[in-house]
Parts: C-alpha cells; sequence; structure tokens
C-alpha cells in the first residue's frame, strides 16, 4: 500500500514538471506584450528596452523558462509586471478564498447528492424518484452561470438575504463571509449535484437487483441496512471515477462562478491577469490550479484503492 | 401414507402470478411439493418453467410485479404465506436458506468474506459476542471444506477460486442451522469436477447435519445422479414426480420422457437422440387444455380440449397426463 | 424501430425538441421580426411589449430576434464541434485501439492528459492566442471532448479485437481497413451516438459560457452567453434580459438530454427477463 502511494506521488510530480512545460509555452505564445501594455501611449523605444531587460523578456524563451523554473522550486514566483508587485502576495489570500469556495461547493453537492440518489432508488419508480429524476436532468442542461444569476435574482434581489458581491474575512465578520458564500456554493453544488445523483440513483437501482443483494435479503438482511451499507459501497464505486474526471468542470466552474458573483478568488485573478497578458501572474495561477488538479487526482486514486479492494489485492 | 412428522416442507396449491399492464403472466400454477427431512429433492425443467420462482415463493421474495395469489407453504408448523413481515425474515436464512448459480455474482465483491457470514448472523442473532460470531464462522467455513480458514476468512470474493466461493455460498446457508436449502442452478457456473465435489457436499451434510435440499436445475444429468426424489416442471406446474429412479428407469409424462431422449445414454432402453420439437410454452398466452399440447407427439382432442390433472399413477408416483395408464 | 421510437416517451420528446431546435437555426431570417443588430428605441431597455416580444436590451436591440439568431449561431456551434471531434476522435480510437502496442500506449496517456484538464482553461488560452471568436469556442471544445470520443471507440474496439469472427476475417486475408471499417466500428456505434447528443449539448453549455465570460463569440454576432452577459449588471431593472436566454439554453440543452436518455433506455440490455434467467 505504501509502495502505490509513492508510486502515485512520484507520477504526480513528474506530470506537474511537464504541465509546466506546457503553460509555459503556450502562455508564451499569447499575443500582446506586457511591456505594450504598459507603456500603452508612451512608446520610448529605450524605456521599453530597458524594462525588457529588467524583467528578463529580452532572453530567449528557453532560458526564460528555466530561471522561471528555478525559480519556482526555491517559492519565488516572480512579480506581476503589471502591478510591480510580488506575484505570491496577489495569490496567497486569494488561493485562501477560492478554496474555502470550492470545499464548501463540494460539501454541499455531497450532502445533497448522496441521500437524494439513495432515496431515489430506494423509491424507484414513485412520484419521489420521478421528481428527484426530472429536477436532476434539468439541472444539468441549465448553464451554471445562468443558476447564479437566477440565484443572485431570487436571494438578493428579491429576498434581499445574501449580498451580491464583495468580500469579508472571516475573522472580521463570520456570518457575513457565510453568506458571501453560500450562493456561490450552492451554484457550483447544484451541477455536480444533480450529475453526482443521478449516478447514485442508476447505480443504486442496478446494484440492488444484483445476486448477492438478493442472496442477503434471502438471509434475513433488512432492506435498509442492504441499501445503505451492502449496496451503497458497491454503487459508489463508479461515483467516484466520475467525481475523479469532474475535477476539471469543477475547476472550470469556479472561474464561472466568480465572475458571476464578481467574488475576489483566483478564477476572478485569472480572468483579469489573461485580459492583461501578466505572465507571472498567469503563468503562477495556471500552476496552482494544475498544483491542485493533480494533489486531488491523486487523492481520489487513493480514496478509490481503499474502497475498491481489488485494487489493494 | 405420508408419515407427516418427517415431513419438514409442504406445499400446497401455491399459485404465483406477474401482473403487467393488463396481462397476467401465471409463473406458478397450482403446485404441490413436499420435502422430507433428510431428502435431496430436485426440481427440474426448462428455464422460464416457474422451477425459481417457486423457490422466491417459499421464501417470499418474489420480485415485482409478482405476487403470491394462494396457496400454502407449511413449514415447522406455520403457513409461512400467512406469516407477518419479522416474522418471515427470522425464517430466511435462519431455518431456510437459499444458494445461488453464479457463485461469482452470489457474494458481494467489496467486502471480505468474514463481513459477509457476520452479517448474515447478525440479521438472526445479533447478540453473539465477537469471539462467538467468529468461532461459528471459523467452524461453518471448516464443514465446507475451505482450508486455512483463519488466514482465508478475511480475504475477498475475488481471491476465491469458483469452487470455494460456492462453499462460501453454502457456508452462509448453513450457518444458523437451516434445515433446508434450496439450491438454485447451484453448478451451473462451474465445471464438472468442481460440480461433484460440491454435490458430495451436500451429501455430507444431509447425512451428517440432517439438512435437506430443493436442487433446482435444468441440468438432468445431475438431478439424476444426484437426487433422492424429483420433480418435474412445465409452464409453472408440476408434470411429473417420484423417486429419481422411477423417473429415470420409467418416465411417464412425454415432456419428461423427451428431456431423457434428449441425453445420450442416459435412459436404459433408449438409444435414439432425440429432441423436443416447438419452444418452450408462451406464459402470457396459455393453451386450453394441457399445456404441452404444442409439442407433444401424443396430443389428441382430449389433450386439446381439457386441463390435465396431477393423478397418483402408481405409488408415490404423480404424472399429469391422461394417457398414463395406472 | 419506428415503433420503439415512439414507445419511449424521453425519446420522442427529445427527437421533437431537437427537431424544433434545427429548425428556428435554419430558419432564423425568417422569423426574426426585426434585425437581431439593430437598434430600434435609442440606448434604453424595454421591458416586453406588443411591439417587442421579449423586449429590448441595453441598445434598444429586439431581444426576441437576437435570441432566434443566437439559435443559430448555438446550431453552428454544436454542430461544427461535435462533427469535428467525431472525425478526427473515432479514426484515432478505431486505430489506438486495433494496432495497440507502444503508440497505442502513448496515445492513452496523452489522452488522460487532456480527458479531465478543465474545459474553461482550455477555452481560455486559445481565444488568449488565437483570440476570441468562434472559431476559437470551436477548437478549444473540440480539443477538450476528442478524448472523449477516443476512449469511447477505443474500448468497443479492444472489447470486441479479441473475439473470433475478426480472427476468422484476418486469417481470411481481408484488409485491415477492411475490417476496421465492415466489422469492428459499428460495435462502437450505440455508445457514440449517445455520447455524440452528450456533447451537442456540452457545446451548446460551453460556447455559452465562455461567451459569458467575454472570451467566446465576438461582436457582431450574438450568442445567448453574450447576452447573459450584457444583462448580468441589470439585475434589478431589467430582468427579462435573463430569462428568454436562459429558457432558450435550456431548450436546448434539454432536447439533447432527453434524447441521448431516450436513446440509452432503448440501448442498454436493461430487460433482462424479470421472469427466468
Amino acid at each position: 500500500m505504501g509502495k502505490y502511494i509513492l508510486r502515485r506521488i512520484l507520477y504526480g510530480l513528474i506530470t506537474l514538471v511537464g504541465i509546466s512545460v506546457i503553460i509555459f509555452s503556450i502562455i508564451h505564445l499569447i499575443p500582446g506584450d506586457p511591456i505594450q501594455i504598459m507603456f500603452g501611449r508612451n512608446p520610448n523605444p529605450e524605456l521599453i528596452a530597458l524594462a525588457k531587460k529588467h524583467y528578463g523578456l529580452d532572453k530567449p524563451v528557453i532560458t526564460q523558462y528555466f530561471i522561471w523554473f528555478g525559480k519556482l522550486l526555491k517559492g519565488d514566483l516572480g512579480q506581476s509586471i503589471i502591478r510591480r508587485t510580488p506575484v505570491v502576495e496577489l495569490l496567497l489570500p486569494r488561493i485562501g478564498r477560492t478554496i474555502s469556495l470550492t470545499l464548501l461547493g463540494i460539501v454541499f453537492s455531497v450532502a445533497i447528492a448522496i441521500p437524494t440518489g439513495i432515496i431515489a432508488a430506494w423509491r424507484h419508480n414513485t412520484w419521489t424518484d420521478f421528481g428527484v429524476s426530472s429536477i436532476s436532468l434539468l439541472l444539468i442542461s441549465v448553464p451554471e452561470f445562468w443558476i447564479g444569476i437566477v440565484f443572485m435574482i431570487i436571494f438578493s434581489v428579491w429576498l434581499g438575504i445574501f449580498p451580491t458581491s464583495g468580500y469579508i474575512p472571516p475573522f472580521e465578520d463570520f456570518v457575513g463571509w457565510l453568506k458571501i458564500l453560500i450562493l456561490p456554493a450552492l451554484t457550483v453544488a447544484s451541477v455536480i449535484a444533480a450529475q453526482t445523483t443521478r449516478m447514485i440513483r442508476a447505480n443504486m437501482i442496478e446494484v440492488m437487483s444484483l445476486d448477492y443483494i438478493t442472496l442477503m435479503r434471502s438471509a434475513g438482511v433488512r432492506q435498509r441496512r442492504l441499501l445503505l451499507i451492502h449496496a451503497f459501497r458497491n454503487a459508489f464505486i463508479p461515483v467516484l471515477t466520475m467525481i475523479g474526471m469532474q475535477i476539471g468542470m469543477l475547476m472550470g466552474g469556479i472561474v464561472i462562478v466568480e465572475r458571476v458573483f464578481t467574488f475576489p478568488g483566483l478564477g476572478a485573478l485569472l480572468l483579469k491577469t489573461l485580459e492583461e497578458r501578466d505572465y507571472p501572474v498567469l503563468q503562477a495561477c495556471i500552476m496552482v490550479y494544475a498544483v491542485a488538479f493533480v494533489v486531488i487526482n491523486i487523492i481520489i486514486d487513493l480514496l478509490y484503492s481503499v474502497v475498491n479492494p481489488k485494487i489493494r489485492y | 401414507m405420508e408419515d407427516k412428522s418427517r415431513t419438514l416442507l409442504r406445499v400446497n396449491n401455491l399459485t404465483t402470478k406477474f401482473f403487467f399492464s393488463g396481462k397476467e403472466l401465471v409463473a406458478v400454477n397450482n403446485v404441490d411439493l413436499r420435502i422430507d427431512r433428510k431428502e435431496i429433492v430436485g426440481l427440474v425443467g426448462e428455464s422460464g418453467c416457474g422451477k425459481s420462482m417457486t423457490a422466491f415463493s417459499i421464501l417470499r421474495i418474489v420480485p415485482h410485479p409478482g405476487q403470491i395469489v394462494s396457496g400454502e407453504v407449511f413449514f415447522e408448523n406455520n403457513d409461512l404465506l400467512k406469516l407477518k413481515g419479522k416474522e418471515i425474515r427470522r425464517v430466511r436464512g435462519n431455518r431456510i436458506s437459499l444458494v445461488y448459480q453464479d457463485p461469482l455474482s452470489s457474494l458481494n465483491p467489496s467486502f471480505n468474506i468474514y463481513w459477509q457470514l457476520s452479517e448474515v448472523i447478525r440479521a438472526h442473532k445479533p447478540h453473539l459476542s465477537k469471539k462467538e460470531k467468529y468461532d461459528a464462522i471459523i467452524d461453518v467455513l471448516n464443514k465446507v471444506g475451505i482450508p486455512d480458514p483463519e488466514k482465508k476468512v478475511f480475504q475477498f470474493p475475488h481471491q476465491y477460486s469458483g469452487g470455494m466461493r460456492q462453499r462460501v455460498v453454502i457456508a452462509m446457508a448453513i450457518i444458523l442451522g437451516s434445515s433446508l436449502v434450496i439450491a438454485d442452478e447451484p453448478t451451473t457456473a462451474l465445471d464438472v469436477t468442481t460440480q461433484r465435489e460440491l454435490f458430495d457436499l451436500n451429501e455430507i451434510l444431509k447425512e451428517e447435519l440432517g439438512i435437506s435440499f430443493i436442487v433446482i436445475s435444468h441440468d438432468l444429468y445431475l438431478i439424476a445422479e444426484r437426487c433422492d426424489r424429483i420433480y418435474v416442471m412445465y409452464s409453472g406446474e408440476i408434470v411429473e414426480s417420484g423417486s429419481s429412479e422411477d423417473i429415470f428407469n420409467d418416465p411417464l409424462h412425454p415432456y419428461t420422457q423427451g428431456l431423457l431422449r434428449a441425453i445420450p445414454g442416459l435412459a436404459p432402453d433408449i438409444d435414439k437422440l432425440g429432441t423436443i420439437d416447438g419452444e418452450v410454452q408462451d406464459l402470457m398466452n396459455l393453451p386450453v387444455g394441457c399445456f404441452f399440447q404444442n409439442r407433444c407427439e401424443l396430443a389428441d382432442e382430449e389433450c386439446r380440449r381439457n386441463r390435465q390433472v396431477l393423478r397418483e399413477v402408481r405409488p408415490n408416483r404423480y404424472a399429469r397426463c391422461h394417457k398414463v395408464k395406472t | 424501430m419506428i415503433k420503439s421510437i415512439i414507445r419511449n416517451k424521453k425519446l420522442f420528446i427529445g427527437l421533437i425538441m431537437v427537431l424544433i431546435f434545427v429548425c428556428i437555426g435554419i430558419f432564423a431570417e425568417q422569423i426574426m421580426p426585426y434585425d437581431y443588430d439593430e437598434t430600434y428605441v435609442g440606448d434604453i431597455t424595454e421591458k416586453p411589449s406588443k411591439d417587442f416580444w421579449f423586449g429590448t436590451d441595453i441598445l434598444g436591440r429586439d431581444v426576441f430576434s437576437r435570441v432566434i439568431y443566437g439559435t443559430r449561431v448555438s446550431l453552428i456551434a454544436s454542430i461544427s464541434i461535435t462533427g469535428l471531434t467525431l472525425l478526427f476522435g473515432v479514426p484515432v480510437g478505431l486505430l489506438s485501439g486495433y494496432y495497440g502496442g507502444v503508440v497505442d500506449d502513448i496515445l492513452q496517456r496523452v489522452v488522460d492528459i487532456f480527458f479531465s484538464f478543465p474545459w474553461v482553461l482550455m477555452g481560455l488560452l486559445v481565444a488568449a492566442i488565437r483570440g476570441p471568436g468562434l472559431t476559437s469556442v470551436i477548437i478549444s471544445l473540440t480539443i477538450t471532448y476528442f478524448p472523449q470520443i477516443v476512449r469511447i471507440t477505443r474500448s468497443s474496439v479492444v472489447s470486441v479485437k479479441e473475439q473470433d469472427f475478426i480472427k476468422a476475417a484476418k486469417l481470411s486475408g481481408e484488409n485491415d481497413l477492411i475490417i476496421l471499417f465492415k466489422y469492428v466500428f459499428p460495435n462502437s456505434l450505440a455508445p457514440l451516438i449517445v455520447q455524440t447528443t452528450i456533447i451537442m449539448s456540452f457545446a451548446i453549455l460551453g460556447e455559452a459560457a465562455l461567451s459569458y465570460l467575454g472570451w467566446g463569440v465576438r461582436q457582431p454576432l450574438s450568442s445567448w452567453g453574450m447576452m447573459l452577459q450584457q444583462a448580468a449588471s441589470y439585475l434589478w431593472t431589467a430582468r427579462h434580459l435573463v430569462y428568454f436566454p436562459g429558457i432558450f439554453i435550456i431548450f436546448a440543452v434539454l432536447s439533447f438530454n432527453f434524447t441521448g436518455d431516450g436513446l440509452r433506455d432503448i440501448l442498454d440490455p436493461r430487460y433482462k427477463r424479470i421472469y427466468g434467467r
């Protein structure tokens, strides 16, 4: 088991290095020059050349990559070209915010999806089941940002419960912070919850018709225990795989949701720096995403091996 | 004459129907069965003839949209069909157990063997201590012939061979001391050697622990070798019954005769290999008269007009065909 | 065949909805009462009225016409994306699965990396490199969904590869390509058809999201996503700008989801006999 973990982490690190190369090259393919943008209306060639030298942009791309990677390993993410502040300062607070949003979103979706899926399977072919299936089908047919906008309309405009934008750190005002997070988190959760519910429901229905469940039933095990313990673990395994594949979608969704609610997180930063062509920040942003991506995948793989004994032995 | 004290299970007029939008399908049609103590009884017929549904009806686990419509199932002084939910659950797995055909799919792949056996115990005797449970499990694994049970008990189904898995399923069936085990096509997915081993096991369990078996199968060869008595089913009805010796030496109902003709070398004086014409009877469109008429060479007006009745044509031999002379 | 389609309600409704969607897209010009880009009421947004059924947007343009026109944009986007993914994905999947070997292994690793890559990121990057626009959207979303098609095709190839009738065909000297096409490919048809509906719905949603973020379709084209981006700041005053494009998106996506679900119901061997084994 330990060997498996090590192998997985090693593989993850190699992937990260590979991704860093890809990211670096892609970003430098983006046309547009931050220096030009910075100087805008006063293109003084000497100043421009000086600025380029200062930021190391005059060196060949490959060299730039190694310099950047070297600094990365030391923890120095460079300086924002547009804002002249260290990239780390820009990123750090936002990472925490985006992570809390993501976590809350995941918690919401799991908390909604698992019970709903199980109940729908239990009450298969009844109105409850039909209702659940219809609502989840509807939710996966709606764009996330639209759900977010509609939530805003309902809760902020009509009911006035939640604010539409702004941000308060949790230490200052915990309730206020929560209020700001809830709508975006629910938005993120809604699509993922719908998909997960559908899958859990379908899997549970299928597993409950399998031989080993009938056998246990004939041995006297009660229906509820059959559902929640005997069947669920088997039904859940493919769901875990699906969640792993959804990480990408989740991350994309975060970017969108942050824009809808003007939530000052990593996603919002990403969009802004993309417009500005602020290379260092952009690279760092995407690297953070990549690291998160790889780490989450590793965690899911490990979880998977715990739940599915066939992998372990 | 029946010796009432030896009778373990008695099924009278059991009828189970499936209800689809507007239509009815009679899966089990007025079936009578008797199982004595220390007996291995075979229930034989083609796929879809109602044998599995009979077993499910006895245990009352008929799947939706099926329903037991009438009949009585006497077991240990109770009519199982009249028991309440809690009471019938006390019977299932505890007094009457089910063993399935495909050992691969009979065990939950995500849990180890120990856990699965302890679930059976937990369903009926939750008060047992951990040690008592462990002892009971190891003991039953020994009884079914699993080598080195202390180590193997914590492994997972995919680490067991097919034959061993079936032994585990049998262990699940007898761990609480069931007196009746219903084995539904227990050897279909296994090779011949393993099949023999498992049937030897059944014999041992019958003799040493006094357990009776109902073996459901379409494989007449197997049933011939291993059962004391046989019921032959067709289209939801019993068409013939008797001791296995009698049935194989002297099959009375045309269907039984057809089944035997199709197996080379089985019946003593038939040396032609024959087949039964036609397809399995469609249970949604049962004919008036004998159900077997469309495939029977001997079918006549009487067969086509009147439903055939199960008659005792010899002592302890029943057949559902008016052509059989007493 | 037709009978089983009608019997399955989901599939039937889904197909009708798809038909409506396609028709609106094709005949958009005939349906639109006004020009989608023309200002009619000055710089004011008006609520729905007799003249302007869905109201007007902040630049005074008729929302109804814009929504209808958006249907065509979505149609173009989704068909292109689906077509391209199939065009490139199916052959790659077939070849990779059939010939196996090192190439297959490497290809699978590459596919794996792309598989869960956040599509939003992909969309943004492609748009940043090439500049935003419908073409960039099509390219990035095609890249995003390409791995899924490769996977599905490949797995159905692998499941059939070892079967006897393939070996027989090889032995009798049939050309590999013909074997692929005649025998192997039909096996993947069922899952591919279902997957096509999924891609179509994803393409519509993806294009909408990218346009909403501002990196999708560009002026003078207008898509539903773009309309929603403009609507986002007017939640207090002009909510009709939010509802109508949204409803159309939902309708279009639902049509494909219904169809896909219905197809899956038919094609899945879940019609186990309850009775008998």
